[in-house]
């Protein structure tokens, strides 16, 4: 066997397997799903549910508000996750990785908020991210502290009110 | 379609549109320079708490020092000068091999700093960059290039089956079957004017949300009903993206889901020819 025979066992081997664990890690076949997911460092690893078994259908929003050298809490400023739509955007959209690292860490932390305690999730990286996101943003230099908090709301046509879904605490910037 | 029997032509379509997607992409990683400062959402500061490497492995050492700020613009960099060597004619006239290593490790650079942000389209790029390079170490090699076709043309059909069958089992998609208006109604993934031209058309509603379950569930019988019969399947799918890019802003899916056509096809041909009827 020569060395480019090794090569094509190698790579066909190798795509083999991974269809295989790409299958698997659709359906969690044999429950290895977790397994798998744990190894996969580089995202190599799909996830092909677009939008299934049950479809984002509401918009998250993130609020901040400061406190300044005297204490006094300011009002709550919206920074926008959701943007308009454009033709233009079918073909260069660059805000849409903001907005969706956005969506996917306030969606993270919304989740384990409720199924973790405050210690835990305060340490979480998305949390953290938020917080160091929101201390990103312009500012007032007199402001010495911001809080951020989750409301989700529920499309353009809807009767339904606007819900806070998290509130954090007051962190120094 | 003959054209679809021949390797090297279903790779090269495969190479461009794929780095349609990857130039669009790299350009908005580009846009979006100061995300990655140590003080804002992509801070490696934060993000590397979170990362798999051994702590003081030599591996580690290197992905810190590539992957933190400033030096992370230089692997956007690199990334840049890469779609150009390979996108420009005449100007890299070696093997590509060497090129697409490279741009498999810029991409798993990228996935390994991104555990938020990413979509499938990133997903779909990195499988698709990773055969390009291992098709091109070789391109002689007739088993390598056939295995990457087919593992491309089958990939890209688990993602259409995986989405339509848990979409069918979704009640907002199947049982009560509004999910498309639902989702046009967001402001993340949706648009006010379809929204609300939808609004009451309970039909027209009905139709789309059945219609994306029922042809994802069957988008893999594309291998089976021969030509001009994967024409219905592909064409779909080419305006499913294109709405999606539209409506949805997912302007990347387009190119990286276009990327895989040319290995459908080939698969398809390729299985048509052993039929007996």
């Amino acid at each position: 066997m020569n060395l480019s025979d090794i090569f094509t066992y190698f790579v066909v081997g190798g795509l083999g397997f991974w269809l295989l664990a790409s299958t698997i890690c659709q359906f969690n076949i044999l429950r290895l799903e977790k397994v798998f997911r744990r190894m996969d460092y580089f995202s190599l690893l799909p996830r092909w549910s677009f939008f299934a078994p049950n479809p984002g259908v509401t918009d998250y929003h993130l609020l901040y508000r400061d406190k300044n050298q005297e204490d006094e809490c300011g009002r709550w400023y919206e920074y926008k996750i959701s943007s308009r739509r454009t033709l233009l955007g079918a073909v260069w959209n660059p805000k849409k990785r903001t907005k969706k690292a956005l969506s996917d860490t306030v969606q993270t932390l919304v989740r384990s908020s409720s199924q973790m305690r405050p210690g835990e999730y305060k340490t979480s990286l998305c949390y953290i991210a938020l917080v160091n996101f929101i201390a990103s943003l312009p500012r007032n230099t007199d402001s010495k502290a911001t809080q951020f908090m989750i409301m989700q709301s529920y499309g353009h046509y809807t009767e339904q009110d606007p819900k806070m879904l998290f509130r954090s605490e007051f962190h120094k910037i | 379609m003959e054209n679809f029997l021949n390797i090297e032509f279903v790779y090269l379509l495969m190479k461009y549109f794929v780095l349609v997607g990857i130039t669009l992409s790299t350009v908005e990683l580009v846009y979006n320079w100061r995300s990655f400062q140590d003080n804002r959402l992509y801070s490696w500061k934060v993000i590397s708490t979170l990362r798999y490497i051994k702590e003081g492995s030599t591996l580690h050492k290197i992905t810190d020092w590539l992957l933190k700020y400033p030096n992370f613009l230089g692997v956007l960099f690199i990334r840049t000068l890469l779609i150009l060597l390979l996108v420009v004619p005449g100007v890299w006239t070696f093997s590509e091999a060497p090129l697409f290593l490279l741009m498999v490790i810029t991409s798993l650079l990228i996935n390994y700093r991104s555990p938020f942000g990413q979509d499938g389209s990133d997903q779909m790029s990195s499988i698709v960059i990773i055969v390009l390079f291992l098709y091109h170490i070789n391109p002689e090699n007739l088993i390598v290039a056939q295995a990457g076709l087919w593992f491309i043309g089958l990939q890209s059909l688990l993602s259409y089956f995986t989405a339509g069958y848990f979409k069918a089992k979704g009640d907002k998609w199947t049982k009560n079957p509004n999910a498309v208006y639902l989702i046009f109604n967001t402001a993340t993934y949706g648009s006010k004017p379809i929204a609300g031209y939808l609004q009451n058309r309970q039909m027209i509603i009905t139709f789309l949300t059945w219609s994306t379950v029922v042809i994802e569930v069957a988008f893999p019988l594309v291998l089976f009903t021969g030509y001009p019969g994967m024409i219905v399947f592909l064409g779909w799918g080419l305006g499913f993206h294109l709405m999606n890019a539209l409506v949805m802003g997912l302007n990347s899916f387009l190119w990286a889901f276009l990327a895989t056509y040319g290995a459908v096809i080939y698969c398809a041909m390729q299985l048509s020819a052993y039929w007996i009827f």
